[in-house]
């Protein structure tokens, strides 16, 4: 992930900017020879592999969480979220029976709070203004 | 609270009351914050991204004439990517396409029908739009709640430090979460699955020649290809596929509830659908350069909220102004965000803001096509969701009949015929599919 986390450079202390200001968007990084034109066919990409591709600017502190892990543990047999969620963030840690969260690779796409848990049992809030995914293209 | 707003004459400190204040700056936010500036009104855009558009994803075709009614001539400047001269559909199961082709002259020429844009740039272009016209555009600001006096809208509570600002009327433009619409008491559907689709998608890099070869397309020009059918895991669903200049855009939008019900992720749909074979082609080689993810409000007419209250008014994918049919939004976003701001100009002339004073903008809404297509196709969704049938088995028997009369064997046509008629009705009783051809034609036409 190529993570952006940067003290100095806190939104908190910095004032906003105005849009149209020039942005992250690189030039083109060129294109790398890909295997499978080679005739390696490749497995695909796993989300972490996607993820990689995304900017994030990452907040300190985390916007998601667990309202009642005793609903995980005894009630939600599927853990739904751990399919549901397109950027993997929930995973079933099955030694401690309980959810853990990735929120630094969290999309900010709001499935989490729409029935992607079916026992509405995550509280899913954005970010800090500035921080969290920032799409180059969108 | 500052913004690096650089206005003649301002200090740099963002006024703490405004006329209007819009919250979200996408496509329904920018083009009420652009269209109230021009006006003359204090606006402000509070956007929680670094810019406009960091946050935001779509397939991304841009429709020019509702873009061109607020931003007049926008293709001479916008960031666009590609002119959409094709639309295609393809009827798809995991190893066969029904492929159907749509043309015309006119897509060519002025004022266009469609552009392919990025987001994340083409919402940056319409903010610099509205701050050029002389509206505050103020960045990464989450605003966290309402400001409510007696059951009236009076302002915004940001995250920043004194981030409270007050204004006349707060326009809603949040998008498909509607934390603030909720908080307002103005939604009428509950977050649910049953009311979004999740979409992923990927940015697929590719030399121009080469996208122009395998699309077929002169320089510059684009196609747009939808792709409906076992593809989606016989999910209720869709699939894309964009051309921009030098990246191809693909991804999948499946309606939520039917993901979890099959405790299925989207993003391994969108995998099996880049093998598609037919699919495959035209991506092959090509490298990635983004991944992301977004909800679609799918609960159309039946899910709209109260569109205004108090001192507040809520527009674009927050009112759920989305056809569920083909997911087309920003141009309602768009107009939307237009029609909010002309209400609020026309309310000032009045200098009321309360609640039937708002009204007007439901009445403008009303005779525009904004409701008139969501009320259309309000059943679109539920029927959808009900008949599984059209994203599998129909497709599959569609591609059954193509392949056997384009394959030539040793069996007659007339062979053939009783042989697919046969298949079919093992497949699906006459009566249903009637049947099921009928609730189509009522719900989705
Ligand atoms: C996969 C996909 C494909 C699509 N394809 C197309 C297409 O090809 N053509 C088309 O016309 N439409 C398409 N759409 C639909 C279209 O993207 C939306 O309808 C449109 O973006 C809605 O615009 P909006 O301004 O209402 O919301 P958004 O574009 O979501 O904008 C909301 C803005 O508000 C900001 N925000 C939210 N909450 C806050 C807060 N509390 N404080 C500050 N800022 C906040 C967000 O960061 C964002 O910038 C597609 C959607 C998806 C998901
Ligand atoms: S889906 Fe909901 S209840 Fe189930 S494990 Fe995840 S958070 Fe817990
Ligand atoms: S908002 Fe979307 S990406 Fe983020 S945790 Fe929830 S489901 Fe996952």
């Amino acid at each position: 992930m190529s993570a952006e986390h940067d003290q100095e450079n806190q939104p908190e202390t910095q004032p906003a900017t105005v849009s149209g200001e020039e942005t992250a968007v690189p030039a083109d990084a060129g294109i790398l020879p890909d295997p499978e034109e080679l005739g390696f066919p490749q497995p695909p990409p796993t989300v972490a592999n996607k993820l990689g591709l995304v900017k994030f600017n990452l907040d300190t502190q985390p916007h998601l969480s667990i309202k009642n892990a005793g609903v995980c543990q005894r009630r939600c047999r599927q853990k739904f979220c751990t399919h549901s969620c397109p950027a993997q963030v929930y995973h079933w840690e099955s030694e401690e029976k309980r959810i853990s969260i990735s929120y630094e690779g969290c999309l900010e796409c709001g499935t989490c709070r729409s029935g992607g848990c079916p026992y509405d049992n995550i509280e899913m809030r954005y970010p800090r203004g500035g921080y969290g995914v920032q799409y180059r293209f969108g | 609270m500052n913004a690096g707003q650089h206005k003649p004459g301002a200090n740099g400190t963002v006024p703490s009351r405004f006329d209007a204040i819009v919250v979200g700056g996408g496509p329904a936010g920018l083009a009420a914050t652009f269209t109230l500036a021009s006006a003359g009104a204090t606006v402000a855009c509070l956007e929680r991204g670094t810019w406009s558009g960091s946050k935001n994803m779509m397939g991304g075709v841009i429709y020019s004439h509702p873009t061109a009614n607020v931003f007049p001539g926008f293709w001479r400047e916008a960031p666009l990517e590609r002119l959409v001269t094709r639309r295609d559909m393809w009827f798809a199961t995991t190893d066969s396409a029904i492929k159907a082709s749509f043309e015309s002259a006119d897509f060519g020429q002025e004022p266009f029908n469609s552009f392919t844009v990025y987001r994340s740039r083409f919402d940056k272009w319409l903010a610099a739009q509205a701050a050029a016209a002389g509206a505050w555009m103020v960045t990464e600001t989450l605003v966290e709640d309402l400001l409510q006096e007696n059951g009236r809208v009076v302002g915004i509570r940001s995250g920043r430090p004194q981030g409270d600002l007050e204004a006349d009327v707060v326009i809603i433009a949040e998008g498909v979460n509607p934390f603030l619409t909720e908080k307002a008491g103005l939604a009428s559907c509950p977050p649910q699955a049953p009311n979004v689709a999740l979409a992923v998608k990927e940015v697929l890099a590719l030399p121009k020649e080469k996208i122009e070869d395998r699309f077929d397309l002169e320089p510059g020009a684009g196609a747009a290809i939808e792709i409906i059918g076992e593809i989606t895991g016989g999910l209720p669903g869709t699939g894309f596929i964009y051309t921009n200049q030098d990246t191809i855009s693909i991804g999948v939008g499946v309606l939520l509830d039917s993901l979890v019900d099959n405790v299925t992720e989207a993003y391994s749909i969108l995998d099996k659908f880049k093998q598609q074979p037919q699919l495959r082609r035209l991506i092959q080689g090509a490298s990635p350069r983004e991944y992301s993810a977004h909800l679609i409000p799918e609960g159309g007419y039946r899910c709209m909220p109260q569109l205004y209250g108090d001192g507040v008014l809520v527009a674009g994918d927050a009112a759920g102004m989305v056809n569920p049919i083909n997911s087309e939004g920003a141009n309602l976003a768009l107009l939307s965000g237009q029609m909010a701001a002309e209400t609020v100009l026309a309310c000032r002339r009045h200098g009321s803001f309360d609640r039937d004073a708002l009204s007007l903008y439901r009445q403008q809404l009303e005779k525009s096509l904004i409701i008139k297509d969501l009320k259309k196709y309000e059943n679109a969704t539920p029927f959808l969701a009900s008949h599984p049938q059209l994203f599998g088995l129909y497709p599959e028997l569609m591609a059954t009949i193509a392949r056997e009369f384009l394959t030539v064997d040793n069996l007659s046509k007339a062979d053939k015929e009783k042989l697919l008629l046969r298949l079919f009705r093992s497949q699906v009783p006459a009566r249903r599919l009637l049947k099921d051809l009928f609730d189509a034609w009522r719900s989705l036409t």
